[in-house]
Formats: C-alpha cells, sequence, structure tokens
C-alpha cells in the first residue's frame, strides 16, 4: 500500500499511521497548494459503536521546505480534542446527526491548527468542528452537507479540514503481497494462474484526512508566487509526520502521556518506506527526519524489488535483470527531485540533501485535462511532480523501478517491453478505477462511505 | 442512567459534556547531580514539583552511571543522579513484581 501499514510498529497504532500524503497545486485555486495526509488505514465504514476518530493524545504535523535542506521551514500541526455529551449510552449518536452542533452528535471532535514560521507558533483556529462518520441513512442523513460545513477558513486565505474521507488510494494489495502476482499479468508469474482483472483492495474503505489549502506565496522562502519553473525555488518539498509523547501511563481508569512528542511516523512519496526500505529498517525510518535519509539510498539506489521482478516473471525482464548500476534515475525521483534537462520544460530538484519529500514545482500549473500516469505520461503536473488525489502512482512506480526512465539517466539503457505495460488495477488511459471517485474542489477526497450502505467484500476461488 | 426513547431518537437525544478527570501524580523531582540534556516543557512545575496536569514520569537509562530521563507535560530532562536511582532500584527491588495489574478503583 501506499504506507498503509506499512512498518512492523506503526501498523499497530492506527490513529498514528499515516497512510497517504498529497500535495498539489489546488485546480480551482490554482494560487494555492493543496497539501493533504491521510491516516488510520482500512477502515471499515460499519466499524462502530466507537468509530474511528484522530487521536486525542498524537500531534500531527504538515511540513514544508522551501530552503532545499529538507528541514521543515512551515509546519502546520494539528490537536484534536474529544468530547463525551451523554456518558449514559453507548451509542456514537443518540439520532439523527442533522448539523455539527446537533446534541445527537455524542462524540463530537474538535481540532486546533497552528502555523509554525521562523520558530513562531501561531494558532490558526482553536476548537475547529470535525464532522461525524458517516454512520448511516438514519444517523448522518446529509452527509454532504455535515462534512462541508466542516471546512473552515481561518484567514490569510487558508483553509482546513478535518474528518472522514473514501480512501481515494487503489492498489490491488491481494496481488502486490502474494508474491508480486501482479494482475492481469498472473499467467506470467513464476507460480502461474489465469490472467484476471485486479481489484482494488481499498475500495469502499475510509480514511481519515487532515487536508490544508494555502495560498502558494505564504509556502515560498520570498514570498512570491513562482512563474518561472526553471528556478529551484520554484520547488517545495512537503512531508507529513505524526508524533506521541515519549511517556504514556495506564491505571485503572485512563491513560495519560507526559514527556516531548517523539515522530512515531512520517510518509511523503508513496511505497517508499513500504517497498524500498528493508523491514528491519522501517520503524527507524519512521522515526527519522528526510534530513537523515541519505543512510537510506543504497536501497534506493539497488531496489530489492527491481531485483525480485526479473525472478518471480522468468523471461520477463531480462535487460532489467542485467542492470546492475545504481539506479539514478530512482535516486533523482525519490530523494533529490528530477534536475533540469532529463524531461523537457520540467524539474523538481531541491538540492543536493538526500532526503524523501515529495517535490512540487509551484511554477507548473495544474493541468486542463490531468492524466492519472502524470508525469511518465507527459502531465507535468502530476507525480512525481508533487501528487494528487488521483495520480495512479502504483503503477508509476512500478514502471520506474522496472526500468521504464531510467533511459532518463542513461540513454543507451532499453527497458523490457513489459517495463512500460506494468500496471496495478488500471493502466491509467482511461483514468483512475470507476469505483474510485473524488471532489473537484476542497478537500478533493470524495466523502466517505457509509457504514449502512456498505456490503460486506465477497471472496473469489 | 438515561432511558432512550423513540422521542429521544428521532428528535433530540440530550447529553451532558463532562470532562475526563486527570490523575496527577505528584512526584517530588530530586535534586540531580548533573543536568545532562533537557527540554522545556511549557507546564511549569508547581510548588509542591507536581505538574499542573501532567503525570513526572521517568526511565531509568543506566544505573550504574544514574542517568535518568525525567518526563513532565511537554519536556524532558536527562540528569545523572545515581542517589536518585539507587532509592528507585530500592523501591522496585522491595516490591516482587506482578504480571498482571488488576483495577482495584472504586467504581472501576
Amino acid at each position: 500500500m501506499s504506507s498503509h501499514r506499512e512498518a512492523p510498529e506503526i501498523s499497530k497504532d492506527p490513529v498514528a499511521d499515516n497512510t497517504d500524503t498529497y500535495a498539489f497545486v489546488s485546480p480551482d485555486r490554482p494560487d494555492t497548494v493543496t497539501i493533504i495526509s491521510n491516516y488510520i488505514p482500512l477502515e471499515d465504514p460499519a466499524g462502530g459503536p466507537n468509530f474511528f476518530e484522530f487521536g486525542d493524545d498524537v500531534l500531527y504535523r504538515i511540513n514544508v521546505n522551501n530552503s532545499g535542506d529538507a528541514r521543515a521551514d512551515i509546519v502546520y500541526e494539528f490537536q484534536f480534542s474529544t468530547t463525551i455529551r451523554n456518558e449514559n449510552t453507548f451509542l456514537y449518536n443518540t439520532g439523527p446527526i442533522d448539523s455539527l452542533t446537533s446534541t445527537n452528535f455524542n462524540r463530537p471532535q474538535t481540532m486546533t491548527v497552528t502555523e509554525v514560521r521562523g520558530g513562531k507558533r501561531r494558532v490558526l483556529g482553536r476548537n475547529l468542528p470535525t464532522p461525524p462518520c458517516n454512520v448511516g441513512l438514519r444517523s448522518t442523513p446529509n452527509y454532504p452537507a455535515l462534512a462541508d460545513a466542516a471546512i473552515a477558513d481561518v484567514g490569510d486565505g487558508i483553509k482546513v479540514f478535518a474528518g472522514q474521507r473514501l480512501d481515494g488510494f487503489y492498489v490491488d494489495l491481494g496481488s502486490v503481497f502474494d508474491l508480486a502476482a501482479l494482475r492481469p499479468f498472473q499467467s506470467l508469474h513464476l507460480i502461474p494462474t489465469t490472467n484476471a482483472d485486479g481489484v482494488n483492495a481499498l475500495h469502499a474503505f475510509n480514511v481519515h484526512t487532515i487536508a490544508i489549502q494555502v495560498p502558494i506565496k505564504r509556502l515560498t522562502g520570498d514570498g512570491s508566487a513562482p512563474t518561472d519553473a526553471s528556478k529551484r525555488e520554484a520547488v517545495i518539498g512537503v512531508w507529513a509526520s505524526a508524533y506521541r509523547q515519549k511517556g504514556r501511563y495506564q491505571d485503572d481508569s485512563h491513560s495519560t502521556s507526559s514527556g516531548p512528542f517523539t515522530q512515531v511516523s512520517r510518509l511523503a512519496n508513496p511505497l517508499f518506506n513500504e517497498v524500498i526500505v528493508p523491514m528491519s529498517r522501517k520503524d527507524r525510518w519512521n522515526r527519522l527526519s528526510p534530513a537523515q535519509d541519505s543512510q537510506f539510498a543504497r536501497y534506493v539506489a539497488q531496489p530489492e524489488l527491481a531485483k525480485l521482478l526479473p525472478v518471480l516473471y522468468p523471461g520477463v525482464f531480462p535487460n532489467l535483470a542485467g542492470l546492475t548500476a545504481d539506479r539514478a534515475d530512482l535516486l533523482a525521483i525519490l530523494l533529490t527531485g528530477i534536475p533540469s534537462g532529463l524531461v523537457p520544460g520540467f524539474h523538481n530538484y531541491s538540492g543536493r540533501t538526500q532526503a524523501d519529500m515529495l517535490r512540487l514545482n509551484l511554477a507548473i500549473p495544474p493541468s486542463g485535462k490531468p492524466l492519472v500516469n502524470g508525469l511518465i505520461a507527459g502531465d507535468l503536473a502530476g507525480f512525481p511532480n508533487g501528487r494528487r488525489v488521483f495520480d495512479n502512482v502504483v503503477a508509476i512506480e512500478l514502471r520506474a523501478i522496472a526500468g521504464a526512465l531510467y533511459p532518463l539517466v542513461d540513454p543507451a539503457y532499453v527497458p523490457d517491453a513489459a517495463a512500460g505495460a506494468l500496471f496495478d488495477i488500471v493502466d491509467g488511459t482511461s483514468g483512475p478505477p470507476p469505483s474510485v471517485t473524488y471532489l473537484n474542489r476542497f478537500p478533493y477526497l470524495d466523502h466517505p462511505v457509509g457504514g449502512y450502505q456498505v456490503q460486506p467484500l465477497s471472496v473469489a476461488s | 442512567m438515561t432511558v432512550l426513547s423513540r422521542r429521544t431518537i428521532l428528535q433530540a437525544g440530550a447529553g451532558a459534556a463532562v470532562a475526563v478527570p486527570m490523575t496527577v501524580l505528584a512526584t517530588r523531582v530530586a535534586a540531580a547531580d548533573r543536568v545532562i540534556a533537557g527540554t522545556p516543557g511549557p507546564e511549569a512545575f508547581s510548588a509542591d514539583g507536581s505538574t499542573a496536569a501532567h503525570p513526572v514520569m521517568f526511565c531509568v537509562h543506566d544505573a550504574a552511571t544514574g542517568e535518568v530521563s525525567i518526563l513532565h507535560g511537554t519536556g524532558e530532562v536527562v540528569v545523572r543522579d545515581k542517589k536518585l536511582v539507587s532509592t528507585i532500584l530500592a523501591a522496585a527491588a522491595a516490591t516482587p513484581p506482578s504480571s498482571v495489574v488488576t483495577a482495584t478503583a472504586p467504581g472501576a
């Protein structure tokens, strides 16, 4: 998965488990950037009576670097507070929730948003309401209105939202983790089966989203809105992170925490910790900052999955099998940004510091007709130039790891035919899977699936 | 105990906001021989050495050197205090460890 349950330790702490991070120039407000970080993987919409919520004891951050050193120059912090209105019921809601102030909403959660800039903290909003989970037709009868009411304008052109959303990421988990038997290519696998279409394992699962929309001028180092995409200053780096206090004490009635907040999760490029970093180092990676990522560069330079593909698909990747040089293409895509001169009219190089960040060139406007395969399809506004909610990141990264982009750094290399054809669920030519829907406005991820409306998964033979 | 009725379900389930009580563990911070490192927390210690809303916790890193982390509020101080660590370890050794702790508080 992008980063759902991607490391042993954080997989046991879902409310702090960052599943996806997105950063893109807002298509309907192109003078702003939208940054989204999702938490709580694989929310079953019917998972009551204690429906999903953010952790009151977790500090959530969205980090922006504009100076190329992979250290946070601007931070947006999000902290949550939950109350129980009626302590004598087991119910999440004691009737229909028709507004965020409804007394039927028995477990409301509010949010405080703080901006940290130049070491100075400024609270942008306190006690901002968040919507309930989408319980069902009777409990949350007009969910879009509830969710929209939770979009807050906190001044300076900044919008924020936090709450449940439909997971916009799509991936065939069953195939990826069953020895990478990618559907529909399983007949070519070392352990072959009949080809069949891919399955979106995240279909009808929800997540919890923290989204912020910020004017571009508030994110650049000099306070300008870049117009020249060739400039280094046009590129920002973005990542999300979550923190818990160092000490936790549990007694007969409750638990409490003490001490400084320490990082337990982070995320920028999808799949970085998931398929690049070895399992033995994944927990360590989650505790470090991007500026310390050079120690993981060797796993990018010699990715394990690139060695596995020729073994798992005999005869399909002969050229990849012979590619033993360090993968300068992947080092650029994932750790420094793509320098000028490799892709016409494009760069998102942020400097020599090797760091896993989503690198977004702010001077590249949103696409009028976005292509979900992003940069490899010629859409300069798509992944890995930041990441949009609908980008086909699994297919893009599969193709990159299989060597499809290696000619950018070594024109003599001829990719295997399969490298450019790999995909997971959809090849991207017709957009995302039809079952995954999005909004064309903030917060862009669609309203969550209702617990009453969801149907159980089926099992194929 | 509130009894839910059809009316309350369909109209307005009344509820009263409650505050979750926070136990304050009043722990006096011993004078340390040497402060090794610290991150100040925003919550100041009160006159009796306790914090306003959070317990003080500690973690002994090295009994031989007396190095111990003291967590308070959102801060941490690492001190080297053999006497403090000796007292802690002696108290721990005086009570047999219990693998499972059951609730003892009234109403638990």
